[in-house]
Protein backbone atom coordinates (compact mmCIF):
# COMPACT_ATOMS: atom_id res chain seq x y z
CA UNK A 1 0.00 0.00 0.00
CA UNK A 2 1.50 2.98 -1.30
CA UNK A 3 0.83 7.09 -0.96
CA UNK A 4 -0.57 9.35 1.98
CA UNK A 5 -3.38 8.20 4.52
CA UNK A 6 -6.55 10.14 4.80
CA UNK A 7 -9.19 9.71 6.91
CA UNK A 8 -12.72 9.76 5.67
CA UNK A 9 -15.13 10.94 8.08
CA UNK A 10 -18.76 9.77 7.48
CA UNK A 11 -21.36 11.68 9.03
CA UNK A 12 -25.48 12.20 8.60
CA UNK A 13 -27.75 14.58 10.88
CA UNK A 14 -31.02 12.79 9.66
CA UNK A 15 -31.91 9.48 7.75
CA UNK A 16 -31.83 8.44 4.71
CA UNK A 17 -35.34 10.48 3.50
CA UNK A 18 -37.86 8.54 1.75
CA UNK A 19 -36.52 5.57 1.62
CA UNK A 20 -38.10 2.37 2.11
CA UNK A 21 -37.11 -0.61 3.73
CA UNK A 22 -35.64 -2.31 0.57
CA UNK A 23 -34.07 0.63 -0.50
CA UNK A 24 -32.14 1.15 2.83
CA UNK A 25 -31.12 -2.78 2.18
CA UNK A 26 -29.86 -1.72 -1.73
CA UNK A 27 -28.26 1.21 0.13
CA UNK A 28 -26.34 -0.75 3.08
CA UNK A 29 -25.34 -3.31 0.34
CA UNK A 30 -23.96 -0.24 -1.67
CA UNK A 31 -22.00 0.72 0.73
CA UNK A 32 -20.93 -3.16 1.53
CA UNK A 33 -19.72 -3.36 -1.66
CA UNK A 34 -17.46 -0.09 -1.82
CA UNK A 35 -15.89 -0.75 1.55
CA UNK A 36 -15.57 -4.28 0.30
CA UNK A 37 -13.77 -2.70 -3.26
CA UNK A 38 -11.46 -0.42 -1.36
CA UNK A 39 -10.20 -3.44 0.50
CA UNK A 40 -9.73 -5.27 -3.01
CA UNK A 41 -7.76 -2.63 -4.31
CA UNK A 42 -5.39 -2.16 -1.46
CA UNK A 43 -6.77 1.33 -0.49
CA UNK A 44 -8.10 0.64 2.77
CA UNK A 45 -6.47 1.00 6.22
CA UNK A 46 -9.00 0.42 8.08
CA UNK A 47 -12.61 1.02 9.09
CA UNK A 48 -15.21 1.22 11.80
CA UNK A 49 -18.43 2.66 12.71
CA UNK A 50 -18.96 5.09 15.39
CA UNK A 51 -18.57 2.91 18.78
CA UNK A 52 -21.37 4.78 20.77
CA UNK A 53 -24.94 5.15 18.93
CA UNK A 54 -25.18 8.63 19.99
CA UNK A 55 -22.37 9.97 18.72
CA UNK A 56 -23.89 12.33 17.16
CA UNK A 57 -24.24 12.86 13.12
CA UNK A 58 -20.46 10.92 12.74
CA UNK A 59 -21.53 7.69 11.84
CA UNK A 60 -17.96 5.85 11.00
CA UNK A 61 -14.61 6.67 9.79
CA UNK A 62 -12.39 5.04 7.04
CA UNK A 63 -8.58 5.36 6.50
CA UNK A 64 -7.56 5.08 2.89
CA UNK A 65 -4.45 5.51 0.76
CA UNK A 66 -4.33 7.99 -2.09
CA UNK A 67 -1.72 9.52 -3.89
CA UNK A 68 -2.82 12.82 -3.00
CA UNK A 69 -5.95 15.33 -1.50
CA UNK A 70 -7.98 15.02 -4.64
CA UNK A 71 -7.65 11.42 -5.18
CA UNK A 72 -9.00 11.55 -1.54
CA UNK A 73 -11.39 13.56 -2.52
CA UNK A 74 -13.03 11.25 -5.16
CA UNK A 75 -13.10 7.90 -2.97
CA UNK A 76 -15.28 10.52 -0.68
CA UNK A 77 -17.36 11.31 -2.98
CA UNK A 78 -18.10 8.01 -4.86
CA UNK A 79 -19.12 6.97 -1.26
CA UNK A 80 -21.14 9.76 -0.41
CA UNK A 81 -22.64 8.77 -3.61
CA UNK A 82 -23.24 5.31 -2.23
CA UNK A 83 -24.70 5.61 0.70
CA UNK A 84 -26.30 9.45 1.56
CA UNK A 85 -23.43 10.01 3.99
CA UNK A 86 -21.40 13.51 4.22
CA UNK A 87 -17.84 12.35 3.68
CA UNK A 88 -15.35 14.79 5.22
CA UNK A 89 -11.52 13.71 4.58
CA UNK A 90 -8.74 14.73 7.15
CA UNK A 91 -5.38 14.11 6.05
CA UNK A 92 -3.25 12.28 8.32
CA UNK A 93 0.59 12.22 6.42
CA UNK A 94 0.54 15.86 5.33
CA UNK A 95 3.60 17.05 3.77
CA UNK A 96 5.92 18.43 6.35
CA UNK A 97 6.91 21.56 5.82
CA UNK A 98 10.60 22.24 5.31
CA UNK A 99 12.59 21.90 8.76
CA UNK A 100 13.67 25.53 9.92
CA UNK A 101 17.46 25.07 9.01
CA UNK A 102 18.99 25.14 12.33
CA UNK A 103 21.96 27.98 12.33
CA UNK A 104 24.93 27.07 11.94
CA UNK A 105 27.13 26.34 14.83
CA UNK A 106 30.88 27.05 15.09
CA UNK A 107 33.09 25.24 13.35
CA UNK A 108 33.55 21.36 14.74
CA UNK A 109 30.58 21.79 17.23
CA UNK A 110 28.75 19.73 14.86
CA UNK A 111 30.80 16.88 14.48
CA UNK A 112 31.17 17.01 18.77
CA UNK A 113 27.47 16.94 18.85
CA UNK B 1 -21.16 -12.84 -3.46
CA UNK B 2 -20.96 -10.09 -6.14
CA UNK B 3 -21.42 -6.71 -5.61
CA UNK B 4 -25.03 -6.90 -6.96
CA UNK B 5 -25.80 -9.67 -5.17
CA UNK B 6 -24.95 -8.29 -1.61
CA UNK B 7 -27.28 -5.43 -2.38
CA UNK B 8 -30.17 -7.05 -3.78
CA UNK B 9 -29.56 -10.02 -0.86
CA UNK B 10 -29.85 -7.16 1.47
CA UNK B 11 -32.94 -5.44 0.06
CA UNK B 12 -34.48 -8.08 -0.03
CA UNK B 13 -33.46 -9.02 3.46
CA UNK B 14 -34.69 -5.87 4.57
CA UNK B 15 -37.85 -5.65 2.79
CA UNK B 16 -38.80 -9.54 4.14
CA UNK B 17 -38.16 -8.43 7.64
CA UNK B 18 -39.64 -5.29 7.73
CA UNK B 19 -43.13 -6.47 8.94
CA UNK B 20 -41.67 -8.99 11.53
CA UNK B 21 -39.41 -5.79 13.50
CA UNK B 22 -42.69 -3.38 12.90
CA UNK B 23 -45.04 -6.00 14.97
CA UNK B 24 -42.43 -7.28 17.11
CA UNK B 25 -41.79 -3.16 17.96
CA UNK B 26 -45.58 -2.30 18.22
CA UNK B 27 -46.08 -5.54 20.21
CA UNK B 28 -43.96 -3.84 23.02
CA UNK B 29 -44.26 -0.26 22.40
CA UNK B 30 -47.86 -0.47 21.32
CA UNK B 31 -47.40 2.57 18.95
CA UNK B 32 -47.53 2.29 15.53
CA UNK B 33 -45.48 5.35 14.73
CA UNK B 34 -43.36 4.76 17.71
CA UNK B 35 -42.93 0.85 16.03
CA UNK B 36 -42.33 2.38 12.83
CA UNK B 37 -39.71 5.17 13.73
CA UNK B 38 -37.83 2.01 15.96
CA UNK B 39 -37.24 -0.02 13.03
CA UNK B 40 -36.42 2.67 10.29
CA UNK B 41 -33.64 3.45 13.19
CA UNK B 42 -32.50 0.38 13.35
CA UNK B 43 -32.43 -0.38 9.46
CA UNK B 44 -30.03 2.84 9.82
CA UNK B 45 -28.17 1.75 12.17
CA UNK B 46 -27.91 -1.66 9.70
CA UNK B 47 -26.64 0.64 7.10
CA UNK B 48 -24.37 3.09 8.85
CA UNK B 49 -22.90 0.17 10.75
CA UNK B 50 -22.57 -3.52 8.96
CA UNK B 51 -20.49 -1.93 5.62
CA UNK B 52 -17.30 -0.49 8.04
CA UNK B 53 -17.75 -3.25 10.18
CA UNK B 54 -18.79 -6.44 8.00
CA UNK B 55 -21.80 -8.04 7.50
CA UNK B 56 -23.21 -10.14 10.41
CA UNK B 57 -23.98 -13.77 10.09
CA UNK B 58 -27.71 -13.81 10.75
CA UNK B 59 -28.87 -10.63 9.49
CA UNK B 60 -32.41 -11.11 10.54
CA UNK B 61 -31.61 -12.05 13.57
CA UNK B 62 -28.95 -9.11 14.01
CA UNK B 63 -32.01 -6.81 13.03
CA UNK B 64 -34.94 -8.91 15.41
CA UNK B 65 -32.31 -8.33 18.48
CA UNK B 66 -31.20 -4.62 18.19
CA UNK B 67 -35.13 -3.49 17.41
CA UNK B 68 -36.22 -5.31 20.71
CA UNK B 69 -33.87 -4.08 22.82
CA UNK B 70 -34.43 -0.37 20.92
CA UNK B 71 -38.29 -0.89 21.53
CA UNK B 72 -37.39 -2.03 25.10
CA UNK B 73 -34.98 1.01 25.60
CA UNK B 74 -37.54 3.44 23.68
CA UNK B 75 -40.46 1.56 26.78
CA UNK B 76 -38.11 2.73 29.67
CA UNK B 77 -37.27 5.62 28.55
CA UNK B 78 -40.87 6.84 28.15
CA UNK B 79 -41.62 5.47 31.44
CA UNK B 80 -44.77 3.63 30.76
CA UNK B 81 -42.39 -0.09 31.32
CA UNK B 82 -44.81 -0.50 34.60
CA UNK B 83 -48.21 -0.67 32.64
CA UNK B 84 -46.40 -3.29 30.14
CA UNK B 85 -43.68 -4.87 31.34
CA UNK B 86 -46.31 -7.64 32.29
CA UNK B 87 -46.78 -7.85 28.08
CA UNK B 88 -43.07 -7.60 27.17
CA UNK B 89 -41.53 -10.26 29.66
CA UNK B 90 -41.07 -12.98 27.45
CA UNK B 91 -39.51 -11.02 25.06
CA UNK B 92 -37.22 -9.50 27.17
CA UNK B 93 -36.11 -13.21 28.83
CA UNK B 94 -35.56 -14.01 24.61
CA UNK B 95 -33.27 -10.87 24.36
CA UNK B 96 -31.32 -12.08 27.89
CA UNK B 97 -27.50 -11.01 26.93
CA UNK B 98 -28.48 -9.39 23.86
CA UNK B 99 -25.84 -7.01 24.44
CA UNK B 100 -26.53 -3.54 25.18
CA UNK B 101 -29.08 -1.34 24.13
CA UNK B 102 -29.35 -1.45 20.48
CA UNK B 103 -25.51 -3.09 20.49
CA UNK B 104 -26.67 -6.19 19.03
CA UNK B 105 -23.28 -5.70 17.37
CA UNK B 106 -20.45 -6.24 17.84
CA UNK B 107 -20.84 -9.17 20.66
CA UNK B 108 -24.30 -8.65 20.74
CA UNK B 109 -26.82 -12.40 20.97
CA UNK B 110 -27.30 -12.16 17.44
CA UNK B 111 -24.18 -13.05 16.46
CA UNK B 112 -22.57 -15.47 19.04
CA UNK B 113 -22.41 -18.60 18.22
CA UNK B 114 -25.05 -21.02 19.03
CA UNK B 115 -27.48 -18.10 18.57
CA UNK B 116 -27.84 -17.75 14.75
CA UNK B 117 -31.27 -18.86 14.94
CA UNK B 118 -34.04 -16.30 14.78
CA UNK B 119 -34.72 -15.27 18.31
CA UNK B 120 -38.21 -17.41 20.13
CA UNK B 121 -40.59 -15.08 19.79
CA UNK B 122 -44.29 -14.76 18.80
CA UNK B 123 -44.70 -14.07 15.14
CA UNK B 124 -46.71 -11.59 15.30
CA UNK B 125 -47.11 -10.24 11.30
CA UNK B 126 -50.74 -11.70 11.53
CA UNK B 127 -51.69 -8.99 14.18
CA UNK B 128 -49.90 -6.50 12.11
CA UNK B 129 -52.04 -6.85 8.77
CA UNK B 130 -55.22 -7.14 11.04
CA UNK B 131 -54.72 -4.04 11.98
CA UNK B 132 -53.65 -2.27 9.27
CA UNK B 133 -56.98 -3.32 7.83
CA UNK B 134 -59.00 -2.69 10.44
CA UNK B 135 -62.98 -1.49 9.53
CA UNK B 136 -62.17 1.64 11.82
CA UNK B 137 -60.11 3.05 9.37
CA UNK B 138 -61.29 3.91 5.60
CA UNK B 139 -60.42 2.13 2.70
CA UNK B 140 -57.81 3.91 1.44
CA UNK B 141 -56.69 4.68 4.72
CA UNK B 142 -55.84 0.87 5.35
CA UNK B 143 -54.51 0.22 2.01
CA UNK B 144 -51.88 3.20 2.36
CA UNK B 145 -51.08 1.97 5.96
CA UNK B 146 -50.74 -2.24 4.87
CA UNK B 147 -48.04 -0.96 2.04
CA UNK B 148 -46.49 0.90 4.75
CA UNK B 149 -46.51 -0.98 7.45
CA UNK B 150 -46.63 -4.57 6.24
CA UNK B 151 -44.60 -3.71 3.09
CA UNK B 152 -42.52 -1.61 4.05
CA UNK B 153 -42.79 0.96 0.89
CA UNK B 154 -41.96 4.34 1.15
CA UNK B 155 -44.75 6.86 1.30
CA UNK B 156 -43.15 8.25 -1.97
CA UNK B 157 -43.47 4.43 -3.40
CA UNK B 158 -47.00 4.45 -2.83
CA UNK B 159 -47.74 7.70 -3.98
CA UNK B 160 -45.60 7.01 -7.26
CA UNK B 161 -47.53 3.58 -7.39
CA UNK B 162 -51.45 5.48 -7.18
CA UNK B 163 -49.80 8.20 -9.03
CA UNK B 164 -51.09 11.26 -6.03
CA UNK B 165 -49.28 13.35 -4.43
CA UNK B 166 -46.87 12.14 -1.31
CA UNK B 167 -48.90 14.46 0.71
CA UNK B 168 -51.87 12.65 0.25
CA UNK B 169 -50.07 9.30 1.50
CA UNK B 170 -48.66 10.75 3.97
CA UNK B 171 -51.95 12.42 5.13
CA UNK B 172 -53.71 9.26 4.83
CA UNK B 173 -51.60 7.32 6.75
CA UNK B 174 -50.98 9.36 9.54
CA UNK B 175 -54.75 9.87 10.09
CA UNK B 176 -55.03 6.20 9.66
CA UNK B 177 -52.61 6.36 12.82
CA UNK B 178 -54.11 8.84 15.03
CA UNK B 179 -57.36 6.90 14.35
CA UNK B 180 -55.91 3.77 15.69
CA UNK B 181 -54.49 5.33 18.69
CA UNK B 182 -57.96 7.48 19.32
CA UNK B 183 -60.08 4.21 18.77
CA UNK B 184 -57.34 2.33 20.98
CA UNK B 185 -57.47 -0.49 18.70
CA UNK B 186 -55.73 -3.36 19.92
CA UNK B 187 -52.72 -5.20 19.00
CA UNK B 188 -54.36 -8.56 18.36
CA UNK B 189 -55.37 -11.38 16.20
CA UNK B 190 -58.98 -11.48 15.87
CA UNK B 191 -60.16 -15.65 16.85
CA UNK B 192 -62.99 -17.50 15.57
CA UNK B 193 -65.77 -15.95 14.11
CA UNK B 194 -64.36 -12.48 14.45
CA UNK B 195 -61.87 -13.53 12.38
CA UNK B 196 -63.29 -14.78 9.42
CA UNK B 197 -65.61 -11.54 9.76
CA UNK B 198 -62.62 -9.55 9.42
CA UNK B 199 -60.60 -12.01 6.94
CA UNK B 200 -62.41 -10.91 3.92
CA UNK B 201 -61.28 -7.11 4.85
CA UNK B 202 -57.65 -7.89 4.13
CA UNK B 203 -58.20 -9.81 1.31
CA UNK B 204 -59.96 -6.79 -0.33
CA UNK B 205 -57.00 -4.57 0.76
CA UNK B 206 -55.03 -6.71 -0.83
CA UNK B 207 -57.04 -7.57 -4.07
CA UNK B 208 -57.27 -3.56 -4.49
CA UNK B 209 -53.47 -3.29 -4.27
CA UNK B 210 -53.67 -5.88 -6.94
CA UNK B 211 -56.07 -4.57 -9.15
CA UNK B 212 -54.66 -0.90 -8.60
CA UNK B 213 -51.07 -2.37 -10.01
CA UNK B 214 -52.32 -4.77 -12.62
CA UNK B 215 -54.39 -1.75 -14.68
CA UNK B 216 -53.11 1.26 -13.09
CA UNK B 217 -56.04 3.09 -13.08
CA UNK B 218 -54.42 6.97 -14.22
CA UNK B 219 -50.63 7.47 -15.64
CA UNK B 220 -48.44 7.29 -18.44
CA UNK B 221 -48.04 2.70 -17.19
CA UNK B 222 -50.08 0.44 -17.81
CA UNK B 223 -49.03 -1.44 -14.65
CA UNK B 224 -47.36 -0.54 -11.52
CA UNK B 225 -44.88 -3.56 -11.12
CA UNK B 226 -44.31 -1.92 -7.08
CA UNK B 227 -48.37 -2.80 -6.07
CA UNK B 228 -48.44 -6.14 -8.67
CA UNK B 229 -45.35 -7.06 -6.55
CA UNK B 230 -46.37 -6.23 -3.32
CA UNK B 231 -49.64 -7.51 -3.66
CA UNK B 232 -48.08 -10.76 -4.57
CA UNK B 233 -46.16 -10.66 -1.84
CA UNK B 234 -48.25 -10.01 0.84
CA UNK B 235 -50.65 -12.66 -0.31
CA UNK B 236 -47.96 -15.22 -0.25
CA UNK B 237 -47.01 -13.74 3.52
CA UNK B 238 -50.71 -14.34 4.57
CA UNK B 239 -50.85 -17.53 2.86
CA UNK B 240 -47.79 -18.69 4.83
CA UNK B 241 -49.68 -17.61 8.27
CA UNK B 242 -53.00 -19.02 7.99
CA UNK B 243 -52.49 -21.89 5.38
CA UNK B 244 -55.75 -23.67 6.24
CA UNK B 245 -57.52 -20.55 4.72
CA UNK B 246 -58.57 -21.61 1.19
CA UNK B 247 -59.43 -17.83 0.14
CA UNK B 248 -55.49 -16.52 0.82
CA UNK B 249 -54.66 -19.56 -1.53
CA UNK B 250 -57.26 -18.55 -3.88
CA UNK B 251 -55.98 -15.03 -4.01
CA UNK B 252 -52.22 -15.86 -4.52
CA UNK B 253 -53.28 -18.22 -7.12
CA UNK B 254 -55.37 -15.03 -8.70
CA UNK B 255 -52.10 -12.95 -8.75
CA UNK B 256 -49.62 -15.15 -9.34
CA UNK B 257 -51.77 -15.89 -12.52
CA UNK B 258 -52.55 -12.78 -13.36
CA UNK B 259 -48.86 -11.49 -13.19
CA UNK B 260 -47.53 -14.14 -14.61
CA UNK B 261 -48.49 -11.88 -17.90
CA UNK B 262 -47.24 -8.78 -17.17
CA UNK B 263 -44.54 -8.97 -19.09
CA UNK B 264 -46.67 -9.93 -22.12
CA UNK B 265 -49.45 -7.28 -21.99
CA UNK B 266 -47.34 -4.69 -23.94
CA UNK B 267 -45.17 -4.81 -26.85
CA UNK B 268 -41.93 -2.76 -27.49
CA UNK B 269 -42.89 0.18 -27.43
CA UNK B 270 -45.90 0.33 -25.10
CA UNK B 271 -48.96 -1.19 -26.73
CA UNK B 272 -51.52 -2.70 -25.32
CA UNK B 273 -52.05 -6.77 -26.70
CA UNK B 274 -55.37 -8.50 -26.02
CA UNK B 275 -54.60 -12.18 -25.46
CA UNK B 276 -54.66 -13.17 -28.09
CA UNK B 277 -51.92 -11.13 -29.59
CA UNK B 278 -49.62 -12.12 -26.87
CA UNK B 279 -46.33 -14.54 -27.03
CA UNK B 280 -47.63 -17.37 -24.97
CA UNK B 281 -43.75 -18.20 -24.48
CA UNK B 282 -42.91 -15.24 -22.89
CA UNK B 283 -45.49 -15.94 -19.47
CA UNK B 284 -43.66 -16.55 -16.46
CA UNK B 285 -44.20 -20.14 -16.22
CA UNK B 286 -42.72 -19.91 -12.26
CA UNK B 287 -45.51 -17.86 -11.57
CA UNK B 288 -48.05 -20.17 -13.62
CA UNK B 289 -46.39 -23.07 -11.22
CA UNK B 290 -47.22 -21.15 -8.14
CA UNK B 291 -50.16 -19.84 -9.04
CA UNK B 292 -51.63 -23.40 -10.30
CA UNK B 293 -50.28 -24.76 -7.07
CA UNK B 294 -52.11 -22.22 -4.83
CA UNK B 295 -55.79 -22.79 -6.99
CA UNK B 296 -54.86 -26.41 -5.82
CA UNK B 297 -54.37 -25.79 -2.32
CA UNK B 298 -57.42 -23.25 -2.14
CA UNK B 299 -59.36 -26.19 -3.39
CA UNK B 300 -58.06 -28.69 -0.58
CA UNK B 301 -58.28 -26.27 1.96
CA UNK B 302 -62.13 -25.65 0.92
CA UNK B 303 -62.23 -29.50 0.88
CA UNK B 304 -60.77 -29.85 4.65
CA UNK B 305 -63.15 -27.00 5.91
CA UNK B 306 -66.35 -28.34 4.35
CA UNK B 307 -64.70 -32.19 5.90
CA UNK B 308 -64.45 -30.63 9.52
CA UNK B 309 -67.54 -31.27 11.38
CA UNK B 310 -67.08 -27.45 13.27
CA UNK B 311 -66.53 -26.06 10.01
CA UNK B 312 -69.35 -22.94 9.57
CA UNK B 313 -70.26 -24.27 6.37
CA UNK B 314 -71.58 -27.41 8.28
CA UNK B 315 -70.69 -31.34 8.75
CA UNK B 316 -68.86 -33.43 6.25
CA UNK B 317 -71.02 -34.47 3.29
CA UNK B 318 -72.50 -30.54 2.91
CA UNK B 319 -71.45 -29.08 -0.18
CA UNK B 320 -71.59 -25.49 -0.65
CA UNK B 321 -70.34 -23.28 -3.52
CA UNK B 322 -66.80 -22.55 -4.11
CA UNK B 323 -66.43 -18.64 -2.85
CA UNK B 324 -65.85 -16.29 -5.71
CA UNK B 325 -62.27 -15.77 -4.90
CA UNK B 326 -61.68 -19.66 -5.52
CA UNK B 327 -63.66 -19.13 -9.04
CA UNK B 328 -61.81 -15.97 -9.98
CA UNK B 329 -58.78 -18.15 -9.66
CA UNK B 330 -59.98 -21.12 -11.58
CA UNK B 331 -60.94 -18.47 -14.59
CA UNK B 332 -57.30 -17.25 -14.52
CA UNK B 333 -55.79 -21.15 -14.46
CA UNK B 334 -58.55 -21.81 -17.17
CA UNK B 335 -56.33 -18.95 -19.44
CA UNK B 336 -53.11 -19.99 -17.44
CA UNK B 337 -53.76 -23.11 -18.79
CA UNK B 338 -54.13 -23.31 -22.39
CA UNK B 339 -51.68 -24.18 -24.80
CA UNK B 340 -52.63 -21.38 -27.14
CA UNK B 341 -55.63 -18.78 -27.42
CA UNK B 342 -57.28 -20.90 -30.03
CA UNK B 343 -57.10 -23.77 -27.33
CA UNK B 344 -59.03 -22.06 -24.48
CA UNK B 345 -62.09 -23.58 -22.86
CA UNK B 346 -64.22 -20.40 -22.87
CA UNK B 347 -67.34 -23.34 -22.09
CA UNK B 348 -65.81 -23.99 -19.39
CA UNK B 349 -64.54 -20.49 -18.61
CA UNK B 350 -68.39 -19.28 -19.12
CA UNK B 351 -69.70 -22.42 -16.30
CA UNK B 352 -67.29 -20.74 -13.95
CA UNK B 353 -68.70 -17.40 -14.62
CA UNK B 354 -72.84 -18.54 -14.29
CA UNK B 355 -71.32 -20.19 -10.98
CA UNK B 356 -69.74 -16.97 -10.02
CA UNK B 357 -72.93 -14.79 -11.42
CA UNK B 358 -74.59 -17.26 -8.95
CA UNK B 359 -73.04 -16.17 -6.08
CA UNK B 360 -72.15 -12.77 -6.47
CA UNK B 361 -73.72 -11.47 -9.31
CA UNK B 362 -72.02 -7.78 -9.65
CA UNK B 363 -72.13 -5.81 -12.88
CA UNK B 364 -68.31 -6.68 -13.32
CA UNK B 365 -68.87 -10.20 -12.98
CA UNK B 366 -71.38 -9.98 -15.75
CA UNK B 367 -69.39 -8.08 -17.84
CA UNK B 368 -66.45 -10.10 -17.86
CA UNK B 369 -68.97 -13.05 -18.47
CA UNK B 370 -70.23 -11.30 -21.41
CA UNK B 371 -66.94 -11.45 -22.66
CA UNK B 372 -66.64 -15.22 -22.48
CA UNK B 373 -70.10 -15.44 -23.83
CA UNK B 374 -68.89 -13.45 -26.83
CA UNK B 375 -65.78 -16.17 -27.72
CA UNK B 376 -67.78 -18.96 -26.85
CA UNK B 377 -70.64 -18.06 -29.03
CA UNK B 378 -69.89 -15.40 -31.23
CA UNK B 379 -70.45 -11.88 -30.25
CA UNK B 380 -74.55 -11.73 -31.38
CA UNK B 381 -74.97 -13.82 -28.67
CA UNK B 382 -73.02 -11.34 -26.16
CA UNK B 383 -74.33 -8.20 -27.14
CA UNK B 384 -77.86 -8.14 -25.57
CA UNK B 385 -76.22 -8.69 -22.57
CA UNK B 386 -74.52 -5.71 -22.34
CA UNK B 387 -76.68 -3.27 -22.93
CA UNK B 388 -78.50 -3.96 -19.49
CA UNK B 389 -75.04 -3.42 -18.20
CA UNK B 390 -74.38 0.08 -20.05
CA UNK B 391 -76.85 1.17 -17.75
CA UNK B 392 -75.43 0.01 -14.29
CA UNK B 393 -74.45 3.02 -12.17
CA UNK B 394 -70.90 0.95 -11.41
CA UNK B 395 -70.19 0.44 -14.78
CA UNK B 396 -71.16 3.22 -16.80
CA UNK B 397 -69.05 5.67 -15.74
CA UNK B 398 -65.93 3.85 -16.29
CA UNK B 399 -64.77 3.25 -19.70
CA UNK B 400 -64.75 -0.70 -20.16
CA UNK B 401 -68.67 -1.55 -20.72
CA UNK B 402 -68.29 0.97 -23.54
CA UNK B 403 -64.90 -0.66 -25.13
CA UNK B 404 -66.28 -3.91 -24.44
CA UNK B 405 -69.29 -3.22 -26.53
CA UNK B 406 -67.50 -1.35 -28.86
CA UNK B 407 -65.37 -4.76 -29.60
CA UNK B 408 -68.62 -6.45 -30.14
CA UNK B 409 -70.50 -4.43 -32.38
CA UNK B 410 -66.90 -4.31 -34.23
CA UNK B 411 -66.63 -8.23 -34.66
CA UNK B 412 -70.57 -8.10 -35.22
CA UNK B 413 -69.83 -5.55 -38.25
CA UNK B 414 -71.98 -2.56 -36.79
CA UNK B 415 -69.35 -0.23 -37.37
CA UNK B 416 -70.93 2.96 -36.70
CA UNK B 417 -72.22 2.04 -33.45
CA UNK B 418 -69.20 0.40 -32.53
CA UNK B 419 -67.53 4.09 -32.64
CA UNK B 420 -69.83 5.91 -30.80
CA UNK B 421 -69.19 3.14 -28.52
CA UNK B 422 -65.22 3.75 -28.85
CA UNK B 423 -65.87 7.74 -28.34
CA UNK B 424 -67.55 6.97 -24.90
CA UNK B 425 -65.11 4.79 -23.72
CA UNK B 426 -62.13 7.41 -24.86
CA UNK B 427 -63.99 10.01 -23.01
CA UNK B 428 -63.75 7.87 -19.67
CA UNK B 429 -60.61 6.02 -19.77
CA UNK B 430 -57.81 7.45 -17.88
CA UNK B 431 -55.05 5.42 -18.93
CA UNK B 432 -52.39 6.57 -21.29
CA UNK B 433 -51.78 3.14 -22.36
CA UNK B 434 -55.91 2.01 -22.46
CA UNK B 435 -56.18 5.44 -24.48
CA UNK B 436 -53.75 4.74 -26.95
CA UNK B 437 -55.14 0.75 -27.49
CA UNK B 438 -58.69 2.43 -27.62
CA UNK B 439 -57.42 4.85 -30.19
CA UNK B 440 -56.66 2.11 -32.89
CA UNK B 441 -59.07 0.23 -32.54
CA UNK B 442 -61.74 3.05 -33.15
CA UNK B 443 -59.90 3.84 -36.25
CA UNK B 444 -59.23 0.04 -36.80
CA UNK B 445 -63.68 0.37 -36.84
CA UNK B 446 -63.78 3.38 -39.39
CA UNK B 447 -61.20 2.02 -41.47
CA UNK B 448 -63.41 -1.76 -41.73
CA UNK B 449 -59.70 -3.36 -40.84
CA UNK B 450 -59.60 -6.36 -38.68
CA UNK B 451 -58.16 -5.60 -35.77
CA UNK B 452 -58.17 -8.36 -32.37
CA UNK B 453 -60.81 -10.37 -31.28
CA UNK B 454 -60.25 -10.76 -27.89
CA UNK B 455 -60.19 -7.37 -25.04
CA UNK B 456 -58.87 -9.52 -23.00
CA UNK B 457 -55.17 -9.10 -21.63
Amino acid sequence: MTGRRFALVLARNERPAHASAAELGRLTGELAAWVSALRRWRLLVMAGPAAEDDAGPVRGLLVVAASDARSARTLADSCSAAAGHRVTVLELDAPRAAAPVPPVPPDGARCAA
Amino acid sequence: MSDDDIRDVLAETFHAEWPRLVAVAMRIVGDLQAAEDIVQDVLVTALDRWPLAGLPDNAPAWLMTACRNRALNALRDAGRARARELGVAQLAGAGAGAGAADGAWPGGAADQPGSADRPEIPDDRLRLIFICCHPVLPLDGQVALTLRMVGGLSTSQIARAFCVPDATIAQRIVRAKRTLAQRQVPFDEPAGPERSARLPAVLDVIYLIFNEGYLASAGQQLTSEALTSEAYRLARLLTELLPAEPDGWALRAIIALHRSREAARTDAGGRLLTMEEQDRASWDRQLIADGLAALARAEQAGQAELADPASPSGPAGWSRPASPLVLQARLAGQHAAAASFAETDWAAIVACYDELMSISGSAVVALNRAVAVAMASGPAAALPLLDNLTAEPALARTHRVWAVRADLRRRAGERAKAIADYDRALELVDNEVERRYLTTMRQAAAANTGGTRDGAC
